[in-house]
């Protein structure tokens, strides 16, 4: 099939490879570019993998593809809000991973309120036809893995701007201290800072919950384009 | 600058144990009190037979853990503690009781000997407090269990001289482990910057997101050791929610670090983890 994916590439570069590995043949394309173009090829499935602004999110989705089946990560955004931004709101499925996505591993799928039964099962079937473990979890910001992991990276930035310890020895800390298998810090640097603070404004947004603040020191960093020192 | 032979650990259980184990294997003569000669028992036969299988496992050198057994010298007598150029405390979590301690050690040790608590949530300053020695008191804080645990958060108070973490910084790279700087604020790093670990794993249960097996699959999945319920388990559910109560009114309430419902279910019903044969698993 013809697979459009569209956003970053911590992302866009794994995904766009396990999907040709899977046989598909993949466009993909940043999201400058996708919001920029012309004419857009053909396509049977539409990966949104924008995560780094809800703003940027909805306008990728605002110009989704009217007859192709839209995948959706759901990190910045739940799959029920992602897809209210889609003209077919009913063809949209959310799926979840989190960088450094591995060729194969754990997909979470997530369906949104407006998601149709025959949508639903394609989604399980084309991820499952990839090899993926497809793990069927409820839909909200961030679904499980990213919420947390990002969770603890905006609780490392808040410690940091504390000066509760250097960069370099949190990271160390939660890898030695807890066995964690990347810094918060490297793991943001991973993951994109940008998806990282677009998490924790999601889930803010789900739950209007002082928990999800998102920490000034991201902010900043995000809005410096700048990786902390 | 003071040259440190010997180190006085303050309290024969799990991690003073631990503490004593890597002192003595890291070269370092040791003073182990307790207040009683059964608990010293117990830390030593501990420490004994955490010796006996790091050799089984070949991690541990036999001569060198010989030569450790005998670096290490019980006591249930605190003026003999006192003698020692580093006291490690690890008494229970209870700040009048470290801070009684910390007094009677000011009391009775040299001027020059340095003191470090091994606390994981109360402040450092506040501890320093007891003694005339702030600039000569700090935090080493060992993870359990402390004598395989390669970290040690070094927790500098207000008055901690530039000296003291000095000695300090270069004791713990003896003992082999990695130390890393932390400013006296609650929960250090690793317990403060841990909590969404188990916090957010607690509220996708509760909102039935996933169940426990599959949020703990899918946490591993992304390269953690153990998914939060598994960890939390082995850890006990009374002691992961006493840790959350603990930074939740360290930060006065802070909601993000609020505690979840569950947790107090877990704990009043018994099903503590691993240590009950129930928790989130079952283990009979």
């Amino acid at each position: 099939m013809n697979v459009l994916v569209v956003g970053t590439p911590p992302f866009t570069t794994p995904l766009a490879e396990m999907f040709r590995h899977g046989g598909h043949a993949v466009a993909s394309v940043s999201t400058a570019e996708f919001l920029a173009a012309q004419n857009i090829a053909a396509h049977d499935i539409f990966v949104d993998v924008e995560n780094t602004s809800r703003a940027k999110k909805r306008a990728v989705l605002e110009r989704a593809s009217a007859d192709a089946l839209v995948l959706t990560c759901a990190l910045a955004a739940s799959t029920t809000i992602a897809a209210s931004w889609v003209p077919h709101s009913e063809r949209v499925v959310g799926f979840g991973v989190l960088p450094p996505i591995p060729a194969q591993g754990a997909i979470e799928l997530a369906r949104g309120l407006q998601t149709a039964d025959a949508t639903w099962e394609r989604a399980q079937t084309f991820w499952r036809a990839l090899n993926q473990n497809a793990v069927v979890v409820a839909d909200s910001a961030g679904l499980v893995r990213a919420r947390i992991v990002c969770s603890i990276i905006n609780e490392a930035f808040s410690a940091l701007q504390e000066q509760v310890g250097s960069v370099r020895d949190i990271d160390l800390a939660m890898k030695l201290g807890t066995n964690y298998p990347h810094g918060p810090f490297e793991w943001g640097a991973l993951i994109g800072l940008d998806t990282v603070l677009s998490v924790m404004e999601g889930l803010q947004n789900d739950y209007g919950e002082e928990r999800y603040r998102p920490s000034p020191l991201l902010k900043r960093h995000v809005a410096a384009g700048i990786a902390p020192r | 600058m003071v040259s440190i032979e010997t180190i006085a650990v303050i309290g024969a259980g799990t991690m003073g144990s631990g503490i004593a184990y890597a002192a003595a294997l890291g070269g370092y003569r040791v003073a182990l009190y307790d207040v009683a000669p059964e608990f010293i028992q117990r830390g030593i036969e501990r420490i004994h037979t955490n010796l006996a299988e790091g050799v089984a496992r070949k991690k541990v050198d036999v001569q060198l853990a010989q030569a450790a057994r005998q670096r290490i010298t019980p006591t249930h007598t605190l003026g003999d503690a006192a003698n020692a150029e580093l006291i490690v405390e690890a008494a229970p979590e209870q700040l009048e009781l470290k801070r009684q301690l910390f007094g009677q050690l000011d009391a009775l040790a040299p001027a020059h000997t340095i003191f470090a608590s091994n606390t994981s949530s109360l402040s450092i300053n506040v501890l320093a407090s007891a003694t005339k020695r702030a600039d000569r008191f700090l935090g080493l804080h060992f993870f359990n269990p402390a004598h395989l645990m390669p970290l040690v958060e070094v927790i500098r108070g207000e008055a901690t001289s530039d000296e003291t973490l000095r000695v300090a910084l270069d004791v713990i790279t003896r003992l082999g482990k990695t130390p890393v700087q932390c400013k006296d604020t609650p929960a250090f790093i690793v317990n403060r910057v841990a909590r969404p670990f188990y916090g957010e794993a607690f509220r996708l249960l509760g909102e039935g997101a996933a169940d426990v097996a599959t949020i703990d699959a899918l946490v591993e999945s992304a390269g953690f050791k153990m998914g939060p319920f598994r960890l939390i388990d082995l850890i006990g559910c009374d002691v992961n929610f006493a840790v959350t109560q603990s930074v939740y009114n360290a930060f006065f309430q802070d909601p993000k670090y609020r505690p979840h419902p569950i947790q107090q279910q877990m704990v009043e019903s018994g099903r503590l983890g691993r240590k009950t044969g129930r928790g989130f698993y079952s283990y009979e």
